[in-house]
């Protein structure tokens, strides 16, 4: 009787706990999309649209490949266009692996303008009205190469407007270009 | 095995695995109160990526946890053996059954509960931080992962899975330093030396390989078997692998001699 007791009261416990856990994440999305786009495709955000045009590994540093990638950029807004942040907003993921652009210069001279032969300037990434420019950006890849799923992300501040819609329906929406095997 | 059962949930040190899993959880969700979610943020903040198991040592619970691994394993039962002789109650067990069965069980119960004990704060804590945290979809970008995480894969599968998968290792290697505990305990006739041997142990094994590689200019790594249990990435597998089948191939070789003889050291 005391045994049947013990049992009756852990399972409304561990009932108890399920509702508990069930009500606390009632309110936070369920689901997810990843919007993923191959190379040479566009990815439409809001304020432009984005494509990768070719990408290959140009150079080597401390035995680390390096992956140039050939970024289309067009500016769809109705005003300019300001992605100085680009950086720090396409990452490229190998698996789990997280690598940002490395060729962008923070002034004339300094260690990136002189290890890289193409490095930007910030300015480089404001836009006018229309405008598209092609740029090569440079990522560190992972020095032991194997079969990852290659992919570029874009912050999903990018598509603001799209990601809450989603999240209205309990989901998470993330955009992606889908760069292939990049050892090839 | 229920004798063992019993002697576990009647000891004192039973109080004290309760009395360290309050502690740990207590100053872990002390820590990490924070229930802010950014949804748009990446890494997403959720119950896969803001837990002791993930955040490993960085977390003041995960240190506390990372050294009072080896005890914990140690405390149920690796004293047993030295216990029952000291006391005589061996050799009225013998009278009822052989060696090698009174060994074989000890040496079990020892296993399962050093993993046991090991494992409890770690679930305790995760069954705690789904009231916390929110359980959210994962992907490669929001986790947080790395590649060099063992079976870090398993999360895209399964989050749980890989909790699972994690729990089982943790539970496996706490069950080894318990066994170790007990050689040590015993082929020393002391009750204590393996609640704080093995950890000793470990690190003197550290410092070996630090000063080889100093040395011979080497850069040998070997992780430990508390790091193992504590570390997500694991970087040097063969080195590793082997130091783990010796650490647990002596004392199964040392107990498996100690059945077979006839008048045994313990």
């Amino acid at each position: 009787m005391k045994k049947k007791g013990i049992v009756l009261l852990l399972c409304l416990l561990l009932f108890s706990y399920f509702v508990v856990v069930k009500e606390k994440n009632r309110s936070f999305p369920k689901n997810q999309t990843i919007e993923s786009v191959s190379l040479q495709e566009s990815l439409v955000t809001e304020p432009f649209t984005i494509s990768v045009e070719k990408r290959d590994i140009q150079e080597y540093v401390d035995a680390y490949p390096i992956l140039t990638v050939v970024f289309r950029i067009t500016n769809t807004s109705q005003g300019d266009l300001d992605l100085r942040d680009f950086a720090s907003k396409a990452v490229l993921y190998q698996d789990f692996n997280a690598a940002y652009i490395v060729n962008i210069k923070r002034q004339e001279g300094d260690f990136v303008d002189k290890h890289f032969s193409n490095a930007y300037s910030p300015d480089d990434f404001l836009f006018r009205t229309g405008e598209s420019k092609e740029l090569a950006l440079k990522y560190f890849l992972e020095k032991e190469e194997k079969a990852y799923s290659n992919q570029i992300f874009l912050d999903t501040s990018y598509y603001e407007g799209a990601f809450q819609k989603h999240l209205k329906d309990g989901t998470l929406l993330y955009k992606t270009i889908n760069l292939g095997d990049v050892y090839q | 095995m229920k004798a063992l059962h019993i002697r576990v949930l009647n000891r004192k040190r039973t109080w004290l695995l309760l009395l360290i899993t309050l502690l740990m959880n207590g100053l872990f969700f002390y820590n990490n109160r924070s229930d802010s979610v950014f949804l748009s943020y990446v890494p997403l903040l959720s119950v896969w990526n803001q837990n002791m198991i993930y955040l490993e040592s960085s977390s003041g619970a995960g240190l506390l946890y990372s050294v009072l691994f080896y005890f914990l394993a140690a405390m149920p039962l690796s004293d047993a053996l030295v216990e029952d002789q000291e006391t005589a109650f061996r050799n009225q067990l013998l009278l009822r059954r052989s060696k090698k069965d009174y060994i074989r069980t000890v040496f079990l119960g020892n296993f399962f509960y050093g993993g046991l004990f090991t494992v409890f704060p770690l679930l305790v804590h995760l069954a705690l931080a789904f009231l916390v945290f929110p359980i959210l979809p994962v992907n490669v970008i929001n986790v947080n992962f790395y590649n060099k995480f063992l079976l870090g894969k398993l999360i895209l599968i399964s989050p749980l899975l890989f909790y699972v998968f994690r729990l089982v290792l943790v539970f496996l290697l706490g069950g080894g330093v318990a066994s170790f505990a007990l050689f040590l305990n015993t082929s020393q006739n002391n009750k204590y030396v393996g609640l704080f041997g093995v950890f000793v142990l470990e690190w003197l094994v550290q410092l070996l390989i630090l000063l080889f590689n100093r040395i011979t200019h080497q850069a040998l790594r070997i992780h430990g078997i508390g790091e193992l249990a504590v570390v997500l990435s694991i970087t040097e597998g063969k080195a590793t692998f082997l130091y783990t089948l010796v650490f647990f191939g002596l004392p199964l070789v040392y107990f498996w001699h100690l059945a077979k003889e006839e008048h045994p050291h313990a």
